[in-house]
């Protein structure tokens, strides 16, 4: 069965535009056609212009992270039947700069990840085989484990499109992913790394992260738990 | 470079999200926090009132007590109890409880918020006559 529907795409070429401004391509809507089918399909025998980013088509990459109709999504896992509109709008990630079109400045992004320390950190010799961890210890960090730094999470808080500064939801959710898992040493050292304005208290519980995460990962509580910890550490006079 | 942030971007952004519950309830939050902070400071400057003499401050009381004036009560504690329920409700987050559950919780806190709001003003009707 084929559907006909507009894609409304934000366009934006710095190098010829002064703002971004939208423009509206028909397509046909095929059954199981993915947003993502659909830009390749505009790419290839429309506008060849378009830009916009992509790689695994399977919402294991997270290239493809976009705005649709105003939520924060994948476009390769998003099929254009589900979002039920005649109309689609496709806007890049909010809160980051835009270079082209879809494709934005994922460099903020990465910095923060960075900053946080995203690898297991051990101080003690390493043992003759494995790190062993018990299958309830690895279920405790099981939904910060499954991020794919589409960065839809942090793009989507409303904190930071106004504090840059903000470490923001995906880089919180890894150090929760570390400070929860028993094999890593520098639990101190994280927690007081988001202990600050700037860190964990800096969340205003919106939701937005939750609500638009493609892995369905509770990104808000995973900030909630590593407050708790937080707290329980600074009390304890460990942070 | 296209703007991405500052405190006009948030607006846009924020108010066309406030279709999701998250986003309208951290809208809700501010919108009453800024009335209950608006009042507070009317609250005081009403009652400095008593420092100049007795008969100026009944007056003004007198008005107060006027319908209008109750049923701006009445929006007053509305404003309160939305603000104050929706502070529980994230301190169940903080307390690591129902993140998975956030919008069923929103609107069980607005459910109470109504069932308090209109008994108050059930009894508030009631003691004035008007019913």
């Amino acid at each position: 069965m084929k559907r006909l529907v507009v894609l409304r795409i934000l366009r934006y070429n710095p190098a010829k535009d002064e703002r971004p401004g939208f423009r509206d391509y028909e397509i046909e809507a095929t059954a199981g056609m993915t947003i993502l089918d659909a830009l390749i399909h505009l790419k290839e025998n429309v506008d060849s212009s378009i830009t916009f980013r992509r790689s695994c088509r399977s919402a294991i990459c997270g290239s493809c992270a976009i705005t649709a109709n105003g939520k924060n999504l994948l476009a390769c896992n998003t099929q254009i039947a589900s979002l039920k509109k005649k109309r689609i709008v496709l806007e890049p990630l909010p809160g980051f700069p835009i270079l082209r079109d879809l494709a934005v400045d994922w460099t903020p992004f990465f910095e923060k990840y960075r900053v946080v320390k995203p690898y297991l950190i051990s101080k003690s010799p390493p043992p003759e085989k494995e790190r062993i961890q018990s299958p309830e210890v690895r279920k405790t960090y099981d939904d910060a484990a499954k991020c794919i730094m589409c960065s839809a999470c942090t793009s989507s808080c409303p904190v930071l499109w106004t504090d840059d500064g903000y470490l923001g939801p995906a880089a919180l959710t890894k150090v929760w992913r570390f400070v929860a898992d028993d094999r890593d040493e520098a639990t101190e050292e994280r927690l007081s790394l988001v202990n600050n304005e700037k860190g964990v208290w800096r969340c205003h519980t919106i939701f937005r992260c939750s609500d638009s995460c493609p892995k369905d990962i509770d990104t808000a509580g995973c900030l909630e738990y590593l407050r708790k910890k937080v707290v329980w550490y600074s009390l304890t006079g460990r942070v | 470079m296209a703007k991405h942030s500052g405190i006009p971007y948030y607006t846009k952004r924020v108010l066309r999200a406030s279709r999701e519950t998250g986003t309208f309830a951290h809208l809700l939050h501010r919108v009453t926090g800024l009335l209950l902070v608006v009042y507070l400071f009317l609250h005081m400057g009403v009652i400095s009132f008593t420092f100049l003499d007795g008969k100026t401050f009944d007056d003004l009381m007198a008005t107060f007590s006027s319908p209008l004036f109750l049923i701006l009560d009445l929006v007053l504690f509305a404003g309160a109890m939305i603000h104050g329920l929706n502070g529980m409700r994230i301190m169940l987050f903080d307390a690591g409880l129902f993140t998975r559950k956030q919008k069923v919780l929103f609107w069980v806190m607005m459910a109470i918020a109504a069932i308090t709001v209109l008994t108050a003003a059930w009894l508030l009707g009631t003691l004035e006559g008007w019913w």
